[in-house]
């Protein structure tokens, strides 16, 4: 079905009441942005760059711009603009972003929509990306996931903290640990790292909890994957520390190269640091006790 | 930052959604499922939302309280706003509810106190049309 596009520039103060106007000559929803995208202000003048807000109609109701015109009319700064939007399949084009992909050697990750055969040796990880980071695509997963190739060992007990869509703890059960614990603060989150569990077959291996850090477990681990930030990483370091079997590993992610030397230097006074690497800036971080 | 205003319980694919996500590569499916979800019990009203994508296209989103003219409508019964809010009046609200709007709109105004904010309110009531009253 075709779109009809109608966009309109309005002063801030009138946009509450416009917004209400054009939803009832509309029905379908806005988009409101800054009139200006930068959010500049036009320098020599009183008048602010306005909110700019978009609606929609079928194509087939063409007629009913005049309406829009007419009602909106006192409140306009700049002509309505009317386009229309090419016919298009919405869930195809978002799809047309997520290809599977490599990270590594051998490691795939896969959104549930496509088809993989996987060759000898590849581990294929299922996730829908979307409502949690960690869809494999930024530097820092890419980092974890090859850090975690380097120390997870069939039988290990593995804490995944701030685990985002699951991608590291369904990684690690995948090559062979006996028990993950994924945990994470945002109740959406763990919701989403489950169903991304549930897609992979893990639910006997990969238990997602909500929770805040490594509050409330125990068990001490043979590997704790923190793909979260510089400051919550260096604040997490001494708890980490106690919640690891001797010899076990800690892997640090989420760490721009600008906080690479801040947190190296907390993390050494916990830990001994074996191996730091790099990508697009990014920096991931093998520690271990 | 997306901002959209969408229907309460009522997102799908199609636009304002589709477009404004998918140019973004931001799951559609998974917007409108959440969506729908925290937002049944609001059914009947339009509901502003603000969509954080993050750089690996993972996205979060908060819903905010509805645009004040679209409670004022609710509070005043009235059938639309006003075209001509300066000549016709289409409807009155007591200042006791224009409070109560600008204590509920309070966390999602830029505004430094109640009292700025109510005057916020008003004056979305009279470019709407609607008359404050005092009782």
């Amino acid at each position: 079905m075709k779109w009809l596009e109608i966009e309109v520039i309005v002063r801030d103060d009138d946009a509450d009441v416009v917004s209400l106007l054009l939803y009832e000559l509309t029905g379908y929803g806005l988009v409101c942005e800054p009139g200006d995208p930068d959010g500049a202000t036009c320098p020599a003048s009183v008048f602010t760059a306005g909110t700019r807000m978009k609606a929609y109609l079928p194509g087939t109701a063409v007629g009913k711009i005049d309406n829009v015109r007419k009602a909106l009319s006192p409140f306009l700064v700049e002509p309505i603009m009317v386009r229309e939007l090419p016919e298009t399949d919405w869930l195809r084009a978002y799809r047309e972003h997520y290809k599977t992909f490599r990270v590594g050697k051998w490691l795939v990750v896969r959104p549930p929509w496509e088809e993989y055969h996987a060759m000898p040796g590849d581990l294929v990880v299922t996730i829908d990306p979307g409502l949690a980071f960690g869809c494999g695509t930024h530097p820092t997963t890419q980092l974890c996931l090859e850090l975690l190739k380097e120390v997870v060992r069939p039988g290990a007990v593995i804490y995944d903290v701030g685990t985002g869509s699951g991608i590291l703890a369904i990684a690690s059960a995948l090559l062979g640990a006996e028990k993950v614990v994924a945990v994470d603060v945002d109740e959406v989150t763990v919701r989403v790292a489950r169903e991304n569990v549930a897609l992979n077959g893990l639910e006997a291996t990969v238990y997602v909890v909500e929770g805040n850090l490594l509050e409330g477990l125990t068990e001490l681990a043979h590997v704790i994957a923190a793909n979260l930030t510089a400051e919550v990483v260096i604040g997490f370091a001494g708890q980490a520390s106690r919640r690891l079997r001797p010899g076990g590993a800690f892997i640090a992610g989420g760490i721009p190269e600008a906080g690479e030397r801040q947190v190296l230097n907390e993390l050494q006074k916990c830990f001994t640091v074996l191996k730091v690497t790099h990508s697009q800036g990014w920096v991931g971080i093998l520690a271990t006790l | 930052m997306i901002k959209l205003q969408v229907p309460a319980g009522k997102a799908t694919p199609a636009p304002p959604v589709g477009p404004a996500l998918g140019q973004h590569g931001v799951n559609i499916m998974a917007f409108v499922k959440e969506y729908n979800e925290r937002t049944a019990a609001q059914a009947g009203l339009i509901i502003p939302v603000e969509i954080t994508v993050y750089e690996d296209r993972s996205f979060s989103f908060v819903c905010k309280t509805p645009p004040a003219a679209v409670l004022l409508k609710k509070a005043a019964g009235i059938e639309t706003a006003s075209g001509e809010p300066n000549r016709k009046k289409v409807g009155k609200v007591s200042r006791a509810k224009v409070r109560e709007i600008a204590e509920l709109k309070m966390p999602d105004l830029n505004a430094a106190s109640l009292e700025a904010a109510e005057r916020m309110v008003e004056g979305t009531a009279r470019s709407m049309g609607i008359e404050i009253v005092e009782a």
